[in-house]
């Protein structure tokens, strides 16, 4: 029992280490006033493959997107028509990570004694809850922001510039 | 506040604050193709934004907040770092930008105070924890338990105990064999089976685990005595009245409830003692009576254990030693603090000579698994009416219920040994084989958790089951005790307990008031300790 239920909170701790991911050129959030790149999208085409990487441009009907070595190991741009995308989440700064927390708190549980029947699970799911929700807290969905207002998020927010070959980005 | 409220109720703050926070989102980007509309939002900002200006071309110019646009000259100026369209640098420092040649000005609002809710979560949390854990290092009776517990339902936590085995064997010297009545539901199945943990900082040395098992009929019971008998019994009668000292406690006493009867100890003596009267009223005329009782002990015990290896300081190795090879000591332990305190007397009233005789004694040490026995009333009057006095020390005791029975005869019981044991749902092989062999221990740490499985030999036959079990455990010195060293009153403890108990009262009632009721009100729920539910 209790294993299970440390298995599956390390398991949400891993989806949750997935979806927060956060690439370098990403700026802490002090700092997102200087920063000179596009923010990171995640983009759910067709309700089967996930494409991400940094924001180029984005207009009424595509988006462009560069996948880094640290996003892919393939460099890659992609040209993604918006009515094939279903979904997507920005992320325009790096979240503050509490993920060291956990088995922080964890430890602390040890020093409880017959209490950490009650605080191993409360501190589990708690400092869960922050690291994820730090980790999570510079970000924008489909329901916070529309397609067009995303382009404040591009690395080219007036568009892709005329003259720029799209495979020449880095 | 109890500590599982505070627990909760600091979860949900934090919960609270977390869900505000990560609900929260940010807007603080604007994007401007004019430059007018620029200078127009950003002429009655205090301090200027950083300026982005993304060119035509696909490059883009960081501009620090001294930039100035000048409307004559149709330019933007001031510092900065011009990023080609791939984001290398290509110049730093002052800049002249014809508005013409941008495409879009971008402006960014400092996002502040990001974090304040996270880290007010996790300092509320931290405070929390390292209270309870203050409380736990300064107070480890009332979070540590003692001695292995044995469990039914192995999902069970130590506050479903059904037994605890050998509660006083705290030194290789002072091995024992326990019996523990598990007060089994009706049983359809021939195999049976029970959880061991180890719960507590101890290591615990088992020698022996075994099933006694007797075949029981429709309305029969079979109960163990103090003494290791084993009775076979019919019926029972119900406590009429029930009278203590604070006044009726028949509600308590009567129903196997887990709402027990117990009292705090007396702050200037702990040896003091108090009455509890029983009435059976028509109990019945012809009945063999022996009066079955639930009981447990307080914390009281734990705590003098504690004392006593915290007295002992960084000598305990040396005084475990001695009571290893002194027979004297462990006299001396067992006639000292544990004789005086004493075990629940009983005595039945003679109506005839109007006097009170005692049948017995009932005595068994540990806080947490409710010790289910009988003992034989000596009942010398024809009354139908049965009248018994328990005699008990103050605060040292808690009884969930007490009834009358009528006793058949004296049985002996199978003696069934495992024939499996589970460590971490795989079988233990070599567990078992210590188990069987009554020279070698089992040895279980910390976090240790074995299931026993018996074989009952007849299915669809019933059966009254007990737990026996062997050993001794070895409680691990914290290092939080050892400044707690204090030979004389170890001396006075051992030598003069009498004194002890007198001069260690109003230290125990401090003690007794926070962790007594912290420790019992962190129960998490009511559970059906009855027979016919379990």
């Amino acid at each position: 029992m209790k294993t299970k239920f440390i298995v599956a909170a390390f398991a949400v701790l891993l989806s949750l280490s997935s979806c927060t991911y956060s690439p370098d050129y990403l700026p802490e959030s002090e700092e997102i006033d200087v920063n000179q790149y596009g923010s990171y999208i995640s983009l759910y085409r067709n309700e089967k493959e996930t494409i991400w990487g940094e924001l180029i441009a984005v207009d009424s009907l595509k988006f462009i997107v560069l996948s880094k070595p640290e996003d892919s190991p393939v460099r890659t741009i992609k040209i993604i028509p918006v009515k094939e995308v279903s979904k997507y989440y920005v992320k325009y700064a790096e979240g503050v990570s509490y993920g060291g927390a956990v088995p922080l708190f964890m430890l602390a549980s040890l020093t409880h004694g017959y209490y950490a029947l009650i605080s191993l699970p409360v501190n589990l799911l708690l400092t869960i809850g922050i690291a994820s929700s730090g980790d999570s807290a510079f970000t924008y969905d489909a329901d916070e922001i529309s397609v067009m207002d995303l382009k404040m998020f591009a690395r080219f927010p007036q568009g892709l510039p005329p003259g720029i070959e799209v495979n020449k980005i880095r | 506040m109890k500590t599982k409220e505070i627990i909760f109720c600091t979860a949900l703050i934090i919960i609270s604050i977390v869900a505000i926070e990560a609900c929260e989102t940010y807007y603080f980007r604007s994007n401007y193709k004019e430059a007018n509309e620029l200078l127009h939002d950003t002429k009655n900002i205090g301090a200027k934004p950083f300026l982005k200006a993304h060119f035509k071309n696909g490059d883009v110019c960081i501009l620090r907040n001294t930039w100035k646009v000048d409307t004559v000259q149709n330019t933007v100026s001031g510092t900065g770092t011009l990023y080609d369209f791939n984001r290398e640098i290509t110049f730093q420092g002052n800049v002249d930008i014809s508005i013409d040649s941008v495409a879009i000005f971008e402006t960014n609002k400092k996002i502040s105070g990001t974090e304040t809710g996270r880290l007010a979560g996790m300092y509320i949390l931290a405070g929390v924890d390292v209270a309870i854990g203050v409380y736990c290092i300064t107070n480890p009776k009332a979070c540590f338990g003692s001695c292995p517990t044995f469990y039914k339902n192995e999902n069970d936590n130590f506050h479903f105990a059904d037994a605890e085995g050998f509660s006083s064997a705290i030194s290789p010297s002072m091995e024992y064999a326990d019996i523990d009545a598990l007060n089994n539901r009706l049983l359809t199945d021939h195999e049976f089976s029970i959880t061991m943990k180890n719960e507590a900082l101890e290591t615990h040395c088992v020698r022996d685990v075994k099933l006694l098992a007797y075949p029981r009929k429709d309305g029969e019971r079979i109960y163990h005595s103090a003494g290791d008998d084993f009775y076979l019994c019919e019926n029972i009668y119900p406590v009429s009245n029930a009278t203590g000292t604070e006044g009726d406690i028949t509600d308590l006493i009567r129903n196997e409830d887990m709402l027990e009867r117990f009292s705090s100890s007396d702050e200037n003596n702990l040896s003091s003692k108090e009455e509890i009267i029983l009435n059976f009223d028509n109990a019945g005329k012809n009945i063999n009576p022996g009066l079955v009782i639930h009981f447990r002990q307080t914390l009281m015990t734990t705590y003098f254990i504690y004392s006593a290896m915290g007295y002992m300081g960084d000598e305990i190795g040396d005084f475990f030693a001695e009571i290893e090879v002194s027979k004297e000591t462990v006299n001396k332990l067992n006639g000292g603090i544990k004789k005086e305190l004493g075990g629940i007397d009983v005595y039945v009233w003679n109506e005839n000579k109007s006097k009170w005789y005692k049948s017995g004694s009932l005595f068994e040490t540990g806080p947490i698994a409710v010790n289910k026995q009988l003992l034989p009333l000596k009942n010398n009057t024809d009354s139908s009416n049965i009248r018994v006095k328990l005699v008990l020390n103050k605060g040292l005791w808690r009884i969930d219920y007490a009834a009358l029975t009528n006793i058949k005869g004296k049985v002996k019981p199978l003696e069934i040994s495992p024939n499996l044991i589970l460590n971490k749902g795989k079988a233990d092989d070599a567990a078992l084989a210590l188990i069987n062999d009554p020279g070698k221990l089992l040895i279980s740490m910390p976090g240790s958790e074995y299931k026993f499985y018996f074989n009952l030999h007849q299915q669809n036959k019933d059966y009254e089951l007990f737990l026996y079990s062997k050993g001794y455990y070895l409680e691990w010195m914290r290092e939080q005790w050892i400044k707690d060293k204090d030979l004389l009153k170890l001396n006075q403890m051992i030598e003069h307990p009498l004194n002890f108990l007198r001069s260690e009262a109003k230290d125990y009632k401090i003690y007794e008031a926070t962790m007594e009721k912290e420790f019992w009100n962190s129960k998490i729920d009511t559970k059906n300790f009855s027979y016919h539910e379990n």
